[in-house]
């Protein structure tokens, strides 16, 4: 187990590596005291078994600790970014923000968690310039791949490392996602298919059983990427969808290219033109990855089934 | 609901009926012209025809739909040139029109009618660029017109004579059309006193949307706004109906009602008020 060290000024990001529940709380509820001492405004993110331990270790001192469930807020991490921008918001008075987050545990799926890597990675590149604001990461060896703590060692500074490996403005939107064996359905789109792609979303999402709700919410997350397809992307596009076990995946891809690494990660103001419909998409979709390069953009949209 | 949507016919439109047929040769608008009189003559409407061809070679036209003649004598179907009722060339004079309009239906259930059905081939009205707005601002103001009165009409236009984006604005103010609007059809219309929205709204169809609430809410009446039948909007209409909305509340006043989910799912994401 290591420990990590406080700072109270600047933009600090650190991972914290612990095996099992009791490693958590014996560095997650100082890290939180001393934050409570301070009169800082302090926040925890947690899985529901986390939470509950936390709740219990702190006693009375849970009361002064904003603890928010990572199962919902997190659920898919890009939505996260605008999470923490709403607490900052809501904390201006307080001397500072301090706080423990854990998307990254254990549970979810390998592409959930190459999301959270990634958004680790957008943390550093949006809050940089934050002068009072203290990030602790949690990440459980005891129960986490070898590839993810390698991950959290890239996406944060960590006690014993070298600090980050990379410059948070060097991030980007490469990459390239695996690909399904074969779609039950793929189309190519243009303009006048905007209605043809939500017909086929519904009557698939419909067929494996999907809520009428989340059948609601995916079409409406499908058409708004398919329509950014049409006005970024060259004017066309193409769509898959298949069942993924218990998730339906939909793919949105075109020829064009996605520059700014934080599309979609907050709410766009009343008066910005464009940019809403990847901020939809992560608001209304279990899952959102979106690969972006020469090669052109691919926009991966995830539902579970049972919602 | 008033009917609405896509139609494939001239009948079955009810007593306040109004549909936009964008038809590509004569004889087409002549069959849907005759399912939707025949609709009217069995329902007790007066009927009447309205055509740029001459009266005599209309009479012969509607011949399918029997006793053409006696119809004529005893007042049942009255047959008119475009010229003899408008000024060909000249922007819609709408409030001459309303006035028309009513009279003809107010005479036509003095005399012992339950209505008047109209259908007419007004492609010339449209013939020149600048007649277009005032033209489909008629079209709305008249069907919110004849939501209230016992008065239907079926409008024609050649559409291979008029742009799509006109087509398209003509099909929206109408409740139902056929052949004329673009592959996400919406419809916004007169509605128990109100307006009602059904159909599709997206990138294809949001700026045909603006227009049309644009011409439907002239800002001197509060507008009540039926959403129920409203099958998809993306955050572009939802946008869209939001600033019109915001602009008429200066004025007097707009509210929306019975929202699908997805409606109140976007305003929430962008923080929109409706």
């Amino acid at each position: 187990m290591t420990t990590h060290t406080a700072q109270a000024r600047g933009f600090c990001h650190e991972a914290f590596f612990h095996a099992g529940d009791d490693e958590f709380l014996a560095g997650a509820v100082p890290f939180l005291e001393a934050g409570i001492s301070k009169g800082e405004a302090v926040i925890a993110a947690l899985p529901e078994h986390r939470r509950e331990l936390l709740r219990g270790a702190l006693g009375p001192l849970a009361g002064e600790v904003a603890l928010y469930p990572m199962e919902e807020i997190g659920r898919n991490p890009a939505r996260l970014i605008s999470a923490w921008r709403c607490f900052l918001r809501s904390s201006a008075d307080a001397p500072g923000v301090r706080g423990i987050g854990e998307p990254a545990h254990p549970g979810r799926s390998s592409a959930e968690l190459e999301e959270c890597e990634r958004h680790e990675h957008l943390v550093n590149l949006m809050f940089r310039e934050e002068r009072t604001l203290t990030v602790m990461c949690p990440y459980d060896t005891s129960a986490l791949d070898d590839e993810v703590l390698a991950g959290a060692k890239r996406s944060h500074s960590h006690p014993g490392g070298p600090g980050r490996e990379s410059a948070p403005e060097h991030f980007t939107l490469d990459g390239s996602l695996p690909q399904p064996d074969r779609p039950t359905l793929s189309l190519g789109f243009g303009r006048a298919d905007l209605r043809t792609v939500r017909q086929a979303v519904a009557s698939l999402a419909r067929s494996v059983g999907l809520s009428s709700r989340r059948n609601e919410d995916f079409v409406l997350a499908a058409c708004e990427a398919a329509t950014n397809s049409i006005q970024h992307g060259g004017g066309e596009g193409s769509l898959a969808i298949w069942r993924d076990g218990e998730k339906l995946v939909c793919d949105i891809r075109d020829a064009g290219r996605i520059t700014d690494p934080l599309v979609g990660r907050e709410r766009p103001p009343v008066d910005q033109v464009g940019g809403r419909g990847l901020w939809i998409a992560n608001e209304l979709c279990d899952l959102v990855q979106i690969r972006s390069g020469e090669q052109g953009t691919h926009v991966r949209l995830r539902m579970e089934i049972e919602g | 609901m008033r009917a609405h949507g896509s139609i494939e016919g001239g009948s079955g439109l009810g007593h306040d009926g109004h549909a936009c047929w964008g038809f590509e040769d004569r004889q087409e608008f002549l069959a849907a012209t005759l399912e939707f009189l025949a609709d009217g003559l069995r329902t007790g409407q007066r009927l009447a025809y309205i055509g740029s061809e001459p009266v005599a070679e209309q009479r012969e036209r509607l011949d399918p739909l029997g006793n053409v003649g006696a119809l004529i004598d005893r007042g049942s179907l009255l047959l008119f040139e475009l010229s003899d009722l408008y000024r060909i060339g000249e922007p819609v004079d709408p409030e001459a029109q309303v006035t028309a309009y009513l009279a003809a239906t107010e005479a036509a259930i003095a005399d012992g009618y339950s209505g008047l059905r109209v259908a007419a081939q007004v492609t010339d009205l449209v013939a020149e660029p600048e007649t277009w707005d005032a033209h489909v601002r008629w079209e709305s103001a008249a069907d919110r017109i004849l939501s209230r009165r016992s008065l239907s009409a079926l409008c024609g236009y050649d559409r291979t004579a008029l742009p799509p984006q006109l087509l398209a604005d003509l099909a929206a103010v109408h409740p139902a059309a056929n052949g004329c609007a673009g592959p996400a059809p919406f419809h916004l219309f007169g509605e128990s006193g109100g307006l009602a929205l059904t159909g599709e709204v997206d990138l294809f169809s949001s700026e045909t949307f603006d227009r049309a609430l644009g011409f439907a809410c002239d800002g001197n009446q509060p507008v009540s706004l039926d959403l129920s039948e409203l099958e998809f909007i993306d955050h572009r209409g939802v946008e869209i109906l939001a600033a019109h909305v915001r602009h008429l509340a200066g004025a007097a006043g707009c509210t929306v009602r019975d929202q699908p989910p997805v409606v109140n799912r976007l305003c929430e994401i962008l923080d929109l008020q409706l």
